[in-house]
């Protein structure tokens, strides 16, 4: 039989189609033809204390202290915030702002680890047996790893399959899809660590008891299949082969496709009873819960036309992303320009020495010619193209001439927080407008003014609370005085009274004389 | 200047690329046009595309913008060539010129140019020239059309082509072999539709009215009559080429001939007196296909939802029937795609895609599945 056939085996559920999606060219064979590479050891890894969500990290060793690999960095700064380990064995030597991999490129506080070289021997992780250990143990486990989704979202993991467990597990979905052109980590961790993952993925099974497991993987990634497939036999997981259509690997386009059904608007796959965990992230979980070890580095694809040698190296957390173009095969005097993520959904670095982080599934560096400045903007033409292309349903074009118009009311009416940003409609205008800079723009300025909103509605209710106090005040005040004047008169009555009683005897002692 | 965001990636069609492949799908109609007509069409074309890159390039001076930016769009050329299909072959050479003159500028610029137009600019310098010249906008003089055969000239004959010349350039009537356009009554053609409407018991009508496919049997006849048949053609080939370009979406041509052919079979009666015109002559013998495929599909003024695309389809089929059979015009497709265009942004507000993971009456969310 062959793996096609495998892969349709009984109880496969049949495919779904996502509305619109669109056909980049895939550009991942130039880092895929090559086994995974270890990157060096940097001499010096840069370890952000900001996630993205949630809470700063709260650092607990200090500039000079010695740390061993995989010893506590830094400890969950709240709910939404994960633990931080050394990558390496080295000396802290400082807690200082460090550029940070966001499209905003705003420094954040990081601490930064001089590594030893060489790095002295620590005890060999060894497998011990997941099976007897408790619900609450493994999910303690992956907290203690300070694991966050792998994908992109960077979700802290820990909080995720809590919030699952509370709501019930249907279906568990595995995102093994890797849509976006030049992006390979997935695709080559699956092709040389399929076991590993798999058992990942047991633990989750065995931690939230789902009906069935699903993973969904396009179509144009046989290696992956065949290792997964291989890996998955014995188990009851099922390898779903989806087509290639980008963003199927979008966590909402891939719950249509294997499922049939939306998530809600503005809900989370949790609250319809499904659960989607990246392969990465199930490969960091085996590593957490069977090995001891918490996320220590991670899968990146290093491509780009800039670089001799696209590879997929394994990097461990914190390595500046001048090292790995450095590994790749950088020429001196290249003009470039450094993305961080993949082609569409990626964001520009300035600062080659932004380190790597548990999101950075792919680093690349463009040349001019690869990505041609775009021809001169055009009016909209309405073609609609971008309505065709768009993944979640939307009208790129109506949000565009309401953003344009500043209706800002109609923009949030027409599901303007429905976007993805994925980037598909920008892909295929033919009057090059940055439509989805539109959106990421609007986006960001209703939550302002929603922000502001709330903060003018908080002082306003303080301020009319005080009104009230000080009315409240005022007429607790005025009405002492009615009832120390009341009190008063009635002293005065009594103390008359009381003398008319005194003198009452002897007028009539008067009288009766 | 580079993104500063993402995507970094571009993968579609200029717009001047979409608008090169209309002009390229309106090929096939144009060769078959000056085949069987002559080279009316040509002239008509010419006249219309110089007209058009000239006022563009006006209006650019006036409005202080690149000349060569907004020229390159292409735009202005399938205006061009789709107003020339509408104008009657050797019409005079100032109705080309005054009806691009017309689109260009009112239909056009005045709202802002390419993108901004609410009418399709083409449509309107047809109706304006309708409207205004309804004598020289209804003779189709086509040189193969004299009645006799003896008086019959070759379209593509040096002298057909003279014959055109002349009627386009009235003033070249002495200076270049003489008058030729005498008995132009011998050259008046009038469309089918012209026939079927005020001479409705003619040869012609009647054969339409007794076969509905009346094709078949005189395809390669080169005769006035099928050479409207292979126009239609050339126009269906050519709006085939544009689905399959991915250029324009099935929604509305299909709802256009869609609606169209439902209507005209429901109130076709053959052999009654009270002829409303069969489906075939309704959906090949006139201005449907370059309309369903070439200009209710302009993105411009067509709406951008699928569901939109197709009411808006729908309307203007029901719009071209009623008006054809009702209206005092000969054809109605330049009308009901105007009417149609006035209805398309409010289309796309009525009739939005839905989102994803929004509910709504027509397509509720799925509930749980069964596993």
């Amino acid at each position: 039989m062959s793996p096609g056939h495998q892969s349709r085996r009984p109880g496969v559920p049949a495919l779904h189609r996502f509305n619109g999606g669109i056909h980049p060219p895939v550009n991942k064979s130039a880092a895929l033809s090559h086994a995974i590479e270890r990157c060096v050891l940097a001499p010096r890894l840069i370890l952000p204390l900001a996630h993205y969500r949630g809470e700063m990290a709260q650092a607990v060793v200090k500039a000079g202290d010695h740390v061993r690999r995989g010893q506590l960095l830094a400890k969950a700064g709240g709910k939404l915030s994960v633990n931080m380990h050394a990558p390496a064995a080295g000396q802290i030597s400082a807690i200082r702002e460090h550029s940070f991999p966001h499209a905003s490129q705003l420094p954040v506080r990081s601490i930064i680890l001089d590594t030893f070289n060489p790095q002295p021997l620590g005890p060999e992780p060894k497998a011990g047996g997941h099976q007897r250990i408790n619900q609450e143990q493994i999910l303690a486990k992956i907290e203690q790893a300070g694991i966050v989704g792998m994908g992109g979202a960077g979700f802290p993991t820990a909080a995720k399959l809590r919030r699952a467990l509370a709501n019930g597990v249907q279906t568990l979905i595995i995102n093994a899809a890797e849509c976006e052109p030049s992006i390979s980590a997935d695709e080559a961790l699956l092709g040389e660590h399929a076991e590993e993952v798999c058992q990942g993925i047991a633990i989750l099974q065995a931690l939230l008891k789902p009906d069935v497991c699903l993973i969904g993987i396009e179509d144009s990634k046989p290696g992956a299949i065949a290792a997964l497939e291989q890996a998955c036999c014995n188990r009851n997981i099922k390898v779903v082969v989806i087509p290639t259509r980008y963003p199927s690997g979008g966590e909402r386009q891939l719950i249509k496709i294997l499922t049939g059904r939306e998530v809600p608007s503005g809900r989370t796959p949790q609250d319809i009873q499904i659960l989607c965990q990246n392969v990465s992230t199930c490969h960091a979980v085996y590593q957490a819960v069977v090995l001891d070890q918490p996320l220590l580095s991670r899968i990146v694809t290093v491509t780009g036309g800039a670089l001799q040698r696209p590879r997929n190296l394994e990097v461990p957390l914190g390595t500046p992303i001048s090292l790995l173009l450095a590994h790749c095969g950088l020429p001196a005097d290249t003009h470039f320009q450094l993305v961080h993520g993949g082609p569409l959904m990626g964001f520009l670095l300035d600062d080659v020495d932004t380190p790597i982080t548990a999101i950075s599934n792919c680093i690349m560096a463009i040349t001019a010619r690869e990505h041609q400045a775009p021809a001169a903007r055009r009016a909209c033409i309405r073609c609609g193209f971008c309505a065709e292309a768009c993944p979640a349903g939307l009208l790129p074009q109506q949000l565009y001439f309401a953003i344009d118009q500043q209706r800002h009311d109609s923009v949030a009416s027409q599901g303007l927080f429905d976007c993805i940003e994925c980037g598909a409609c920008d892909y295929v205008c033919p009057s090059n407008i940055p439509l989805v800079q539109y959106y990421r723009a609007e986006k960001a300025l209703i939550q302002d003014s929603h922000r502001a909103d709330e903060q003018a509605a908080y002082w306003q209710q303080r301020f009319e609370f005080r009104q009230l106090r000080v009315k409240a005040g005022q007429q607790k005040q005025s009405q002492l005085k009615i009832q120390q004047e009341i009190r008063a008169a009635v002293a005065r009555s009594k103390a008359k009274r009381a003398q008319r009683e005194k003198s009452e005897p002897q007028q009539q002692a008067r009288r009766e004389k | 200047m580079p993104a500063i965001s993402s995507p970094f990636l571009c993968g579609a069609r200029s717009v001047a690329q979409i608008m090169q492949l209309v002009l390229l799908a309106c090929l096939p109609a144009l060769a078959f046009s000056t085949w069987f007509f002559g080279i009316g069409l040509l002239l008509n074309l010419i006249l219309a595309s110089l007209t058009a890159l000239l006022m563009e390039s006006l209006v650019c001076l006036l409005r202080a913008r690149s000349i060569t930016f907004t020229l390159s769009d292409y735009s202005v050329l399938v205006t061009a060539m789709l107003l020339s299909f509408a104008i009657p072959h050797g019409a005079p050479w100032w109705i080309p010129v005054s009806g691009t003159a017309f689109a260009v500028l009112i239909g056009k610029h005045v709202y802002g140019g390419l993108g901004y137009n609410l009418f399709n600019p083409a449509m309107v310098g047809y109706v304006a020239l309708l409207v205004s010249f309804p004598l020289e906008m209804t003779a189709w003089h086509i040189p193969s059309a004299a009645r006799t055969a003896a008086e019959q000239a070759a379209p593509l004959s040096l002298e057909g082509m003279l014959i055109t010349l002349q009627l386009s350039f009235p003033f070249l009537q002495d200076s270049i072999g003489g008058n030729m356009t005498t008995g132009a009554d011998g050259f008046a053609m009038a469309t089918p539709l012209i026939e079927y409407k005020f001479a409705a018991p003619s040869a012609i009508h009647r054969a339409w009215m007794d076969n509905t496919s009346p094709f078949l049997r005189t395809a390669f006849a080169r005769s006035a009559e099928t050479g409207w048949e292979w126009i239609n053609l050339g126009f269906f080939a050519g709006g085939l080429f544009l689905l399959w370009q991915r250029i324009i979406s099935w929604h509305i041509p299909v709802a256009v001939l869609g609606s169209l052919g439902i209507l005209s079979w429901l109130f076709y009666q053959p052999g009654s007196e009270a002829v409303y015109g069969s489906p075939y002559l309704h959906l090949f013998i006139s201005a449907t296909m370059i309309g369903a495929f070439f200009i209710a599909t302009d993105p411009v003024t067509a709406p951008a939802s699928p569901r939109a695309r197709l009411a808006y389809g729908c309307l203007i089929g029901i719009a071209i029937y009623t008006l054809r059979i009702r209206g005092n015009y000969l054809d109605s497709v330049g009308f009901a795609i105007l009417l149609g265009n006035l209805f398309a942004p409010g289309l796309d507000r009525l009739l939005p895609t839905r989102v994803y993971g929004k509910s709504s009456k027509w397509f509720p969310l799925r509930r749980r599945s069964t596993p």
